[in-house]
């Protein structure tokens, strides 16, 4: 600054253009600060607009993957954005088939060249290739620059067809379900986003891929879910066809049993009849026996009306005398008829019946058979039981049981041949024990003789259904027991029923 | 029939399906199977060759002009992007389309305004309208274009010329010309549209002179080496951050450089006619801008202004609109630096305000454009071009 040389003072006129220029010069410094911020501003305002705008992306993104369960359009989409969104050049996205341990071509774009094309879908890396060792150790992605010398990566430039290329593996890391490469080539680069490791560029990949892998795990898991309950579905549905046809044979196999038991039932009714017709002709020998003294009765008691008249001795007194003893006779034949016809009477309906009173009667029956060949019969009766069932039949098993009781009498001829027959009580069940002095059933046989069919009696005298029938009848139809053991002196058979009623 | 006209794009990056997808559209826009004229314009990321193939492949024989821009401007998008591409099908009785094309000006732009003089003189007619010029944004001279262009062609009355520089979006590689069937660089491909018809054009640009005055101390041609004494680049260096080698696409779309409007247009177009400095030269320290200049010329140094910028727009539609009247565009191009979209504006800030343009107009209009390295467009008759500018060319 130039000063006054005679006062050494600077005039006021050359101070207010130093202080001008000054002024000027702050000026103009501040308009060069205010120019570089706003050139900051601009900086900042595209920055901002780019973050929007993949923020924007992203969430399009994640609409369109919420709205699909299909890998396929996973990698569809997600190629898609690498190229569309990302703003790089390729993208191809390799899928390891299930239990397979090959990385397959499903997904390409950005190779507009048909040769280029073809040529990178038929790519495939096996999951122990070198190349992706770092990937599946420690390392999040793999990065390839324009001057990266990595020999593995280096050769999958050519593979890849890309100069500049990043691989991620989406899905679990060390057993990644895909693996996603993208990239640029070196001529079109300046068009495309550089593979870079920059922060930034990290974090837009890192969102996009972790929003695939999540998709991906979702959309495996939910598959998986459905395969399971589709899986389920068919098996509650098998299962359902099983139980009905199960219900479909129980039915057919309920009516089947009804009409085999039916049949069977109705087997045993024509037994129980044979066995009944087979006791008849001993049963018509018995009345024989028991009608022929009355009927010599009755001859001789006509005769001596005959007598009295030639002998002229007629008289009222005789006559009713003789009159009373021929109808005594005559009740007596009678009665031994209706024996015969309550032993045969059909057993239609069960009914309630005192169990001493059907014993009596076929005793009755027996009584001149049993005489003829001095058989003993002694009936101790310790109560009077009723029990419900059908008369006839439990007649018929006591008479079966009765005759072949003879039978072994006469047979073994046993010289005081008894028959002891008990009526008592078991609780509320009344038991009938026949015992004989026969000597007893050999052991060998003792379980077959209920069988049907066996007989020891020979082909002309048994028919081997009596025992059989007898167990048919009181455990079937009585819904009781037979059961048969050697006593002291022989077999003992025990007849054991539910009574009717209850009694002491 | 008048004049049919329908506008599609594509962001599609795969050049055979966007080229395919955006003619498609503009053939269904306009209901038409052949039309009679195409223009496209789309950004650089795609291989042009295969892009321009398939749009033609789709419209056979039908003549196509456009180029290479930073980005594209449709009803529908404002798109700055590596990967975009519109086409504007054309089809009328009214209006008529001759394109035409020169290669390498590199060699001299004045020897490019020669021959496409000579080229166009057989169409010259009376009901000429205007011609569409696309020329390459990294090496055109437009003043020796200009001059060479007017003296040979030695007509009467200006042909007004509309349209803007190819870029390469800041890559400062290759930009790309189309005409027909070929794609070049370093040439200009033009259209002569006559018929019955006019153009009604709005020009503005939105920057303000920062600092005090300077002076060009030396120069040639295109090239300023010093600046009141001071090499360029030195004394551009205290307007960045960083290094300038680094920050220059950064410093050449903030700052420009602002020229005393010359007196027969200043009354229509403002204060300063500005400048892009389109390349530059470490080792000489120099830059290059579109336009000759002379030791002694004044200059400013300018930046953008968002608010002039938006009042610009309004002042283009009221240019526009005085002119028409009551009439309707048969269709509308814009030609907008690309130092006006994204670098400057948010996106939704710059689309919003393209669609208050285009409302102002009709949003019913056919619209096409792109994001250049320059505007050409008249002012007061003269023909110009500009930087940092927004040229509106409506047909009606």
């Amino acid at each position: 600054m130039k000063k006054d040389p005679i006062s050494d003072k600077i005039s006021p006129e050359k101070d207010g253009t130093a202080a001008l220029r000054r002024e000027n010069e702050t000026l103009s410094q501040q308009v060069k600060r205010l120019i570089k911020a706003e050139s900051k501003l601009y900086q900042y305002q595209e920055e901002l607009d780019a973050q929007l705008k993949e923020y924007k992306d992203l969430y399009d993104l994640n609409k369109r993957l919420n709205a699909t369960f299909s890998l396929c359009d996973i990698f569809e989409y997600a190629i898609d954005y690498v190229i569309q969104n990302l703003g790089y050049e390729r993208g191809i996205l390799f899928h390891r088939l299930e239990k397979s341990d090959e990385f397959h071509v499903c997904a390409i774009d950005g190779y507009y060249d048909k040769q280029d094309k073809g040529q990178v879908a038929r790519l495939t890396i096996k999951q122990d290739a070198p190349v992706l060792a770092p990937l599946l150790a420690v390392r999040e992605y793999l990065i390839c620059k324009p001057d990266s010398e990595e020999k593995e990566l280096s050769q999958y430039r050519v593979k890849l067809l890309m100069d500049e290329y990043f691989i991620y593996p989406l899905g679990a890391h060390l057993q990644p379900t895909a693996l996603l490469a993208f990239g640029n080539t070196a001529g079109k680069a300046d068009f495309y986003r550089r593979v870079s490791d920059h922060h930034g560029a990290l974090l837009s990949i890192g969102n996009f891929t972790g929003a695939i892998t999540s998709s991906m795990g979702n959309c495996i898991f939910y598959n998986k879910l459905k395969q399971a309950l589709e899986h389920e579905r068919s098996a509650q549905k098998a299962l359902r066809e099983s139980e009905q046809n199960y219900r479909q044979l129980s039915e057919a196999l309920e009516v089947r049993v009804k009409e085999t038991v039916d049949e069977l039932r109705q087997k045993d009714k024509l037994l129980i009849i044979q066995g009944r017709q087979a006791v008849m002709g001993e049963m018509i020998s018995n009345i024989a026996h028991q009608w022929r003294q009355p009927l010599n009765m009755l001859g001789l008691l006509a005769q001596d009306l005959q007598l009295t008249k030639e002998m002229g001795e007629v008289s009222g007194e005789a006559i009713d005398a003789n009159v009373n003893k021929t109808m005594e006779i005559i009740q007596y034949m009678s009665k031994t008829i209706d024996d015969f016809r309550y032993f045969f009477k059909p057993d239609n309906v069960k009914v309630d019946f005192r169990v001493f009173e059907t014993i009596e009667k076929t005793l009755a029956l027996l009584k001149g058979s049993f005489e003829v060949h001095k058989i003993r019969t002694e009936l101790t009766t310790l109560c009077d039981p009723v029990i419900n069932g059908y008369p006839g039949e439990f007649s018929q098993v006591f008479l079966n049981i009765m005759i072949n009781a003879r039978d072994a009498l006469i047979t073994r001829k046993i010289a005081d041949p008894l028959i002891s027959i008990k009526l008592f009580a078991e609780g509320n069940r009344a038991v009938v024990s026949i015992a004989d002095n026969a000597g007893g059933i050999p052991e060998e046989i003792m379980d077959r003789i209920f069988e049907p069919y066996f007989t020891t009696k020979g082909p002309e005298q048994g028919t081997g259904i009596g025992l059989f029938m007898c167990k048919t009848i009181i455990e079937k139809n009585m819904n009781g027991t037979l059961n048969v053991r050697n006593a002291d002196q022989g077999a003992e058979f025990l007849i054991n029923v539910w009574a009717a009623e209850d009694f002491e | 029939m008048g004049t049919s006209v329908g506008v599609g794009c594509s962001l599609k990056k795969n050049p055979e399906e966007a080229g395919q997808e955006a003619v498609l559209k503009a053939l269904e826009q306009c209901g038409l199977a052949k039309p009679d004229f195409i223009f496209a314009f789309a950004t650089v990321g795609y291989d042009q060759q295969i892009l321009i193939r398939a749009i033609r492949s789709t419209v056979p024989d039908v003549p196509l002009s456009g180029c290479s821009g930073e980005g594209i401007i449709t009803q529908d998008m404002a798109a700055e992007t590596n990967f975009c591409v519109c086409v504007m099908a054309i089809s009328s009785d009214e209006l008529r389309f001759d394109n035409l094309r020169v290669k390498e000006i590199i060699h001299g732009a004045d020897l490019g305004g020669e021959r496409l003089a000579e080229d166009i003189k057989p169409l010259i007619s009376a009901d000429n309208i205007a011609c569409f010029l696309f020329a390459d944004g990294l090496v055109f001279d437009f003043d020796p274009f200009l001059a060479a262009f007017e003296k040979s062609l030695n007509r009467e009355s200006r042909l007004p010329f509309f349209g803007g520089l190819a870029s390469d979006n800041l890559i400062s590689r290759k930009t790309y010309q189309y005409h027909n069937d070929e794609v070049f660089s370093q040439g200009i491909s033009c259209v002569l549209m006559s018929g019955r018809g006019e153009v009604a054009a709005g020009i503005s640009h939105g920057c303000v002179p920062i600092g005090t005055k300077h002076t060009i101390t030396r120069s040639k041609g295109n090239i300023i080496y010093e600046i009141d004494n001071i090499p360029v680049l030195e004394l551009l260096k205290d307007y960045v951050e960083e290094d300038l080698t680094s920050q220059w696409n950064k410093l050449s779309l903030n700052l420009c450089l602002g020229f005393k409007t010359p007196e027969n247009i200043a009354k229509f177009y403002g204060e300063y006619i500005v400048r892009y400095m389109m390349g530059k030269d470490d080792r000489e320290g120099c830059v290059t801008i579109q336009s000759d200049v002379r030791d002694g010329d004044e200059l400013w140094i300018v930046r953008r202004d968002k608010e002039l910028i938006r009042d610009g727009l309004q002042a283009i539609s009221r240019q526009i609109k005085d002119k028409m009247g009551t009439r309707k565009p048969s269709f509308i191009m814009q030609f907008e630096c690309m130092g006006r979209g994204k670098v400057v504006f948010r996106e939704q800030e710059k689309i919003d305000l393209i669609r208050s343009l285009q409302a102002e107009l009709g949003a019913d209009i056919p619209w096409i454009g792109f994001y250049t390295y320059g505007e050409i467009g008249p002012v007061s008759n003269y023909n110009c071009i500009h930087n940092f500018t927004a040229v509106v060319a409506a047909v009606y």
